[in-house]
């Protein structure tokens, strides 16, 4: 089973193989995760996101079609939610926020300590969102510009022109820092 | 230039590819959560999944019925095309009693000759 491929363990999730469900979720979780919370900015949504996407995944399964790649598929569903929870995120309540990232996790932490990721982080947190979701998605998930495409709803060429124009930005931000070091 | 763009490739990717401890603690989580509760019943499409419904739900005919069904059609169908009234049975020689051309004459109904009532 653990040998399966993704579209082999999707095709018997379709008849309600509960095993293969639980074999196939393992494999995409911290990167749908990393995804979400590069979109949505918050760990505790990333989370709630990503059972939501793996529960869409499980009900919508008989319906899935082995014409695109599950990874694709599976990231275009937590992409789309995340971008729905960040669309309602600033008129959310206090208490809608959930609970706070893992302190153990140390991110902000170890981004402090490093002048230099801090400054990218920065960078690219200041970037419009289509061209750092571009970014999140071909950088940090490895997509390729067509599965990104597919994931952004948008053609190939808009992909690169995104990646083009936040590259730009960010290496006239970066540029001096490199440069200095 | 190059070895700007090269080192702003390294930095985004070092960037967005830090936290991967945290995202794989993160998925643990996330993921006994679901294991956690049941999981709901799944979506089927109905143009795919009817003649399972119908298994399920025994609304499925029983096979010697449908074959009783199919021995009356082709009856019916024998009849329709060779039976009576048609070329096909006037070709072998019986006689009925009809009007095969369109006649007006037949149309007319003529008083009973003994009481003379008419139909």
């Amino acid at each position: 089973m653990d040998e399966a491929s993704d579209e082999e363990l999707m095709l018997r999730i379709a008849k309600g193989d509960e095993r293969a469900f639980r074999t196939l979720a393992p494999r995409y979780a911290a990167r749908a995760i990393g995804l979400a919370r590069r979109v949505t900015g918050n760990e505790a949504d990333a989370e709630e996101i990503v059972q939501d996407a793996f529960l869409r995944v499980w009900i919508n399964a008989p319906r899935w079609r082995p014409q695109a790649a599950f990874r694709t598929w599976f990231y275009r569903i937590v992409f789309n939610l995340a971008l729905n929870r960040r669309r309602r995120a600033p008129f959310l309540p206090l208490e809608a926020a959930g609970d706070p990232p893992d302190p153990a996790a140390g991110a902000s932490a170890r981004i402090e300590r490093d002048e230099t990721d801090h400054a990218v982080a920065a960078a690219i947190a200041a970037l419009p969102e289509r061209q750092r979701d571009a970014i999140a998605l071909t950088y940090g998930e490895e997509l390729t510009n067509a599965e990104a495409a597919m994931v952004l709803g948008t053609s190939v060429a808009g992909v690169e022109s995104l990646l083009v124009r936040a590259k730009r930005t960010l290496r006239e931000k970066l540029g001096p820092l490199i440069e200095e070091s | 230039m190059n070895r700007i763009d090269n080192r702003i490739d390294e930095l985004i990717v070092r960037r967005l590819q830090a936290d991967r401890d945290a995202d794989e603690r993160s998925a643990a989580r996330a993921l006994s959560a679901l294991a956690l509760r049941p999981l709901p019943r799944q979506r089927h499409s109905w143009f795919r999944s009817w003649p399972s419904a119908l298994f399920n739900n025994d609304f499925t005919p029983a096979w010697p019925r449908i074959a009783a069904l199919a021995c009356v059609a082709l009856i019916g169908c024998t009849v329709g095309f060779f039976g009576p009234g048609t070329r096909a049975f006037q070709r072998t020689g019986w006689t009925v009693s009809q009007n095969s051309e369109p006649d007006v004459g037949g149309l007319v109904f003529e008083p009973e000759p003994l009481t003379g009532a008419k139909p």
